[in-house]
């Protein structure tokens, strides 16, 4: 499960970083591109905020 | 008495070392060199570094520089040559003694200084710390304007403009301070997993806001000449300042982006830190830091800035909340709240442990949530601390700058003059008056060189001096702006430690021992 989160959590990061890049590229409008951010940010706490408690 | 490792860094906790540090037994070495056994490699310092530059504070430093008429060239040359500056300092300065003494600053202080006057760096470290943490609520609290609309202070603004916003910094800075008090450690577990997060976040703001100037000003980027056209003269224009901020030079974005940091190299406060590397050269990592928070971030927000500069040049108000959001929606006002919270809480902690070493009886819960109230009423009636807040950290530079430099001379020159080191530990002496008088006469030095103009003006206002041609000409030559005066200060406090030990030692020459 651990591993499942940790991979989880690092495509997160890709889908926060990468539709800027596509936004700058002009293949994405704005609304979402925050869009995909908000969904990034809500994936990548989830995955790794259940690491805190274990801490 | 606290230790001063606790509380030397601003932004986010560290966790290998305290690991480290609980691994041995809890021994955290606060009265002896770190054994050998516990020294750490280079990787926990690139990751420490790289995570504690990235601060709520950002976010407002960055749209200052363009306040201040920065030009793209003295923007970006002055943050690569001052950054760079900053790392040599951390390299030449503070880890070369940090991994000879392999002892905190607090105590290596104490051994030179004596207890007293520790206990007032303390005192001015606390009182820091607690204005840093009020800067930061502010930034925060911006982020509660995006939903409830509420006027918030403007630029030149010295006073809190409206209900809703000193009740938005009062709810933030409560918050953070209960966070602060309560759960300190999960709160710093928490800011290195948002951590990575937020660097990115803060990356994505500078790409989605340069592709916003590419389609406002209708440019196409088609080589590195285009791209430079576009920073140059659609993004940091330079020019004249906003009304009421100093013209920022090459000279203005070097000395800051190498001073921003002067308490932590110059100023020697890292030497608590890097006492646990292996090799001195490890102190390279806080390039991570520099390059990553004072480079790229300060780009990236400063261009959230010049965008709604360019959009309606009316419009000087530096909210992070409105921008972010703007910019990446409800993540991007998530990171103001987190930027701050995650950076606010520790600074509150650090402060309230300098604090209690002043005050030892009372319980750290009870001191930081002293500090916690102090820093939310200086966010809430004084928001122009934040809006000067390139002063702020100037000065914060320059009040503990000096301690760094008699650090230096004690450790490096002050024997080779036949002069004792540590002092305070051989003479038993808890105020080492050397250290105490280079200390406040640099500082008034510093001042009065900051402040001549205004000096020698209310001087012929009063009718004590005439306005006369050498008047003038000390007013020109002689003022010496806050973002500089530090530099020069750092050599007043060296030479007058060694010339003061002098006279001093003389006096009170500690005994030899007999037999």
């Amino acid at each position: 499960m651990q591993i499942i989160l940790k991979y989880i959590a690092r495509l997160s990061l890709f889908l926060l970083t990468v539709p800027s890049f596509l936004f700058l590229a002009g293949r994405m409008d704005l609304q979402m591109v925050k869009l995909l951010m908000l969904i990034a940010t809500i994936l990548w706490f989830a995955c790794t905020l259940p690491t805190i408690r274990q801490d | 008495m606290a230790k001063v490792e606790d509380f030397s860094n601003t932004s986010v906790c560290r966790p290998q070392l305290e690991q480290q540090e609980a691994a041995a037994a809890h021994e955290e070495y606060e009265r002896r060199p770190v054994p050998p056994s516990a020294l750490l490699g280079f990787k926990s310092f690139l990751g420490m570094y790289a995570g504690e530059h990235t601060a709520g504070t950002e976010l407002m430093i960055g749209p200052l520089f363009v306040a201040a008429g920065v030009s793209a060239f003295d923007f970006i040359v002055g943050l690569l040559v001052g950054n760079a500056l900053a790392v040599i300092s951390w390299m030449l300065f503070c880890a070369p003694i940090a991994t000879r003494a392999r002892l905190t600053l607090y105590y290596q202080l104490e051994q030179i200084c004596g207890r007293k006057l520790v206990t007032i760096y303390n005192l001015a470290n606390g009182v820091m710390f607690t204005i840093l943490a009020g800067a930061m609520i502010t930034v925060s609290a911006t982020a509660l304007g995006v939903g409830f609309k509420f006027e918030m202070p403007g630029l030149n603004d010295t006073a809190p403009t409206s209900v809703g916003w000193v009740i938005a910094v009062v709810i933030v800075g409560l918050l953070f301070t209960i966070c602060a008090a309560y759960g300190f450690k999960a709160m710093c577990r928490f800011a290195n997993v948002a951590a990575p997060w937020m660097v990115l976040v803060f990356l994505t703001f500078g790409i989605i806001t340069f592709k916003r100037f590419m389609d406002a000003s209708q440019t196409e980027i088609r080589s590195l000449s285009d791209l430079w056209t576009l920073c140059s003269t659609t993004i940091w224009k330079g020019g004249e300042p906003l009304a009421g901020r100093v013209k920022f030079t090459f000279w203005h974005v070097m000395f800051f982006a190498w001073f921003c940091n002067m308490a932590w190299h110059i100023g020697l406060s890292d030497l608590t830190v890097l006492r646990y590397a292996k090799k001195s050269w490890y102190a390279i990592a806080s390039a991570a830091g520099m390059y990553v928070g004072h480079f790229m971030a300060w780009i990236c927000a400063s261009l959230l800035f010049a965008y709604q500069l360019h959009l309606d040049p009316t419009n000087t108000n530096v909210h992070a909340g409105p921008m972010t959001y703007e910019t990446a929606g409800l993540a991007g006002v998530f990171c103001v709240v987190i930027a701050g919270w995650t950076t606010a809480s520790p600074t509150m902690y650090r402060a309230g442990l300098a604090f209690q070493a002043i005050m030892p009886k009372r319980s750290r819960f009870a001191v930081t949530w002293g500090i916690g109230v102090c820093s939310l009423i200086a966010a809430a009636v004084f928001p122009v601390v934040t809006m000067r807040l390139l002063d702020f950290v100037a000065i914060w530079g320059l009040i503990l700058m000096p301690m760094g430099a008699v650090i230096f001379v004690d450790f490096w020159i002050i024997r080779k003059f036949g002069l004792q080191s540590n002092y305070a530990l051989h003479s038993g002496k808890s105020f080492n008056l050397a250290a105490g008088l280079a200390w406040l006469i640099t500082l008034t030095v510093c001042t009065v060189l900051v402040n001549t103009t205004k000096i020698a003006d209310a001087l012929v206002a009063r009718n004590i001096l005439a306005d006369t041609a050498s008047l003038q000409w000390i007013k020109q030559h002689l003022t010496i702006e806050i973002f500089f005066v530090s530099l020069p200060g750092w050599f007043v406090t060296a030479i007058l430690y060694l010339l003061i030990s002098m006279v001093y030692q003389k006096k009170i020459r500690p005994q030899p021992a007999k037999g």
